[in-house]
């Protein structure tokens, strides 16, 4: 049985991010955008517990950094960064704070399109049953405009899953075809449809849902109340 | 019942395009490392089919290498919707590199902030969650479809999170892929941190200096508790490090944490595991720290193999890979011989040998561990 205990969130939109410190001054000055954007959600649910197991999520991960790598490529043959390198890796924004505040619980990286919340969900909802609470980290930064995608802003979320509520969080599958209600500014951001569940949950009572997503398959995905 | 069922896997690595040669010939102490561009590579040389036209924009090197691996058991895995119903069924992808072999083919330096300089479907092909779409739709799986990505863990975490969601009754059974191919980004990202081996690897042995890059697709599906299994996946356990991005702290502190989570989740001592394949990358700094965390949890000597002076070391696709020649071990009750050790480190505190040797055992532990300090243990168990 897992609720949302406590939420924080940011988007491109909300201004500049304060220096957190959950990041060390050497690694503040290597982190890229997305460590700094996951930093300051997690640092705005209180103290960082060095047990909790946390489930990241993302679609592309820190995409700008291996474009940078990817430029790197065509012009040196002694190797690259070993500072971009490690921090091209999916899981490298979590893993970046782990390191920084000697984390040593269970991290997993989760990745999808445009179901990723749902699937973030459903790992952290998994995961909280054998463990009882988790840490939920999602994050998405601007792609790069080689792709041609629909700009959007960089969305990044935090929350708590915990068993003392005695809401229980449930997420299903719908054949209703899903409205995105997020802005034009988020609308194109995978991550971002985490906001929908999170602000939803904040008067949920039971029997309550909201879709929250789309599914690959057709359809969409609802978040209930029971 | 402990665990969940291994009804069936698959596997196409540098030893083989099909599972029973590839595990063969790693069982006989073969190397399929061969030499491309000065380095020691663990390629699939074996031609792959491209996707389904309806797929094409997902069309990747990573794509045709997952379906093809997964194809090898598309009969148990058919069994497996019929039995359950397609939306009881998941599917699961461990990887590290996502379709960025493609995208470094594709792309122009210095034009990621130039509108659609790669067309052709770049986001799709590049995407972590391209190839769990592609196994959804071409094996007509409806359950919940992601990627896991942790790196070199990557592949032992969906077995992991797929326990849990047959356990947790989310779904009846998980198609689980780890599958990773080689590229220019990952060889030259782990040439920049001098990791790469001068020649074929040697793990745990005094000369070790390094890896070999390899590439696998390795499927395992995973069923609700069967009676009748032969084998199962019985314990998971996972942790951090906390301690630096890319190297493990000596004493194999958060590996440690790691492999007896795995025991506590399994019910059992680590007097009963009969042996272990390990991350052994051969790299300085992996093989000794994770000798003294296997020294730790399950004393001095303990039977352990590395395979990657077989294989190369497969990336996200290793957990997976470590996990079915962990079975392998089990039904041939042999460890198979680590191939590139000549001498072993006197400072190894674990029993690897060049040869292969029998064990006697109804466990087998399987181990791996990744960048950000991010470790993974599974455990396997012979039924019957």
């Amino acid at each position: 049985m897992s609720w949302i205990d406590c939420s924080s969130s940011w988007w491109g939109s909300r201004g500049d991010l304060p220096a957190s410190t959950l990041l060390s001054r050497s690694a503040a000055r290597r982190a890229d955008e997305m460590t700094k954007y996951c930093a300051h959600v997690i640092e705005e649910l209180g103290a960082f517990s060095k047990t909790v197991p946390i489930v990241y999520g993302s679609c592309l991960g820190s995409v700008s950094v291996v474009f940078l790598l990817l430029d790197e490529l065509s012009k040196d043959e002694l190797g690259l960064s070993p500072i971009q390198f490690s921090g091209s890796v999916h899981h490298a924004p979590i893993s970046a704070l782990g390191v920084s505040n000697q984390h040593t619980g269970i991290v997993t990286a989760v990745s999808a399109n445009q179901d990723l919340s749902a699937v973030v969900m459903i790992e952290a909802l998994d995961l909280a049953k054998s463990v009882g609470e988790v840490l939920v980290v999602i994050s998405e930064e601007t792609w790069p405009r080689a792709f041609g995608a629909e700009p959007f802003e960089p969305y990044a979320a935090a929350l708590q899953l915990t068993d003392s509520d005695p809401r229980q969080l449930v997420v299903e599958l719908s054949d209703e075809p899903f409205e995105n209600p997020l802005g034009d500014n988020l609308r194109g951001n995978p991550a971002a449809n985490l906001q929908i569940i999170i602000d939803w949950s904040d008067t949920a009572s039971a029997g309550d849902f909201t879709q929250f997503a789309s599914h690959t398959l057709g359809g969409s995905w609802i978040v209930r109340c029971k | 019942m402990k665990g969940v069922s291994i009804t069936d896997y698959a596997v196409i690595c540098a030893t083989g395009r099909t599972t029973k040669t590839a595990t063969d010939r790693i069982f006989a102490g073969e190397s399929g490392l061969t030499q491309h561009d000065g380095r020691f590579v663990g390629r699939v040389v074996e031609p792959l089919a491209p996707l389904p036209d309806l797929l094409a924009e997902f069309d990747t090197r990573q794509a045709r290498l997952a379906l093809q691996t997964a194809l090898q058991i598309s009969v148990s895995i058919k069994h497996a919707i019929e039995k359950w119903g397609p939306t009881r069924v998941a599917v699961l992808i461990g990887t590290s590199t996502g379709g960025i072999e493609w995208v470094e083919n594709h792309y122009i330096a210095g034009t990621s902030d130039t509108a659609s300089t790669l067309v052709g479907s770049a986001f799709t092909r590049h995407s972590f969650g391209a190839v769990p779409q592609v196994l959804q739709r071409c094996l007509g799986l409806g359950g919940p479809a992601y990627a896991i990505s942790t790196a070199c863990s990557s592949s032992s975490h969906i077995l992991g999170s797929a326990a849990r969601m047959i356990k947790g009754g989310r779904v009846d059974a998980v198609l689980a892929v780890g599958v990773d191919t080689l590229c220019e980004l990952t060889l030259q990202g782990f040439h920049g941190l001098g990791l790469l081996a001068k020649s074929m690897c040697h793990p745990f042995d005094s000369a070790r200096d390094g890896i070999n890059i390899g590439e696998a697709g390795a499927a395992i599906l995973l069923e609700k508790g069967d009676a009748n299994a032969e084998f199962r996946l019985r314990g998971f356990g996972a942790s951090s490090d906390g301690y630096h991005m890319t190297r493990p702290p000596a004493d194999g502190a958060g590996a440690v944490i790691a492999m007896r989570a795995a025991l506590e989740d399994a019910g059992i001592t680590p007097a009963e595991v009969a042996g272990i394949h390990t991350h052994g990358t051969g790299t300085i700094e992996n093989d000794r720290a994770e000798s003294n965390a296997i020294a730790a949890v399950f004393g001095d000597w303990k039977s352990v193999v590395s395979t990657k002076g077989a294989t190369g070391h497969t990336l996200g696709a290793c957990g997976a890979l470590n996990a079915i020649l962990s079975v392998e071990s089990l039904k041939r009750q042999c460890l198979p011989a680590t191939v590139g050790l000549h001498d072993l480190d006197p400072s190894m505190r674990v029993r690897a040998e060049a040869s292969a040797r029998s064990i006697s055992g109804n466990f087998v532990a399987s181990n791996s561990f990744a960048f950000g300090g991010n470790n993974a243990t599974v455990i396997v168990e012979r039924c019957k």
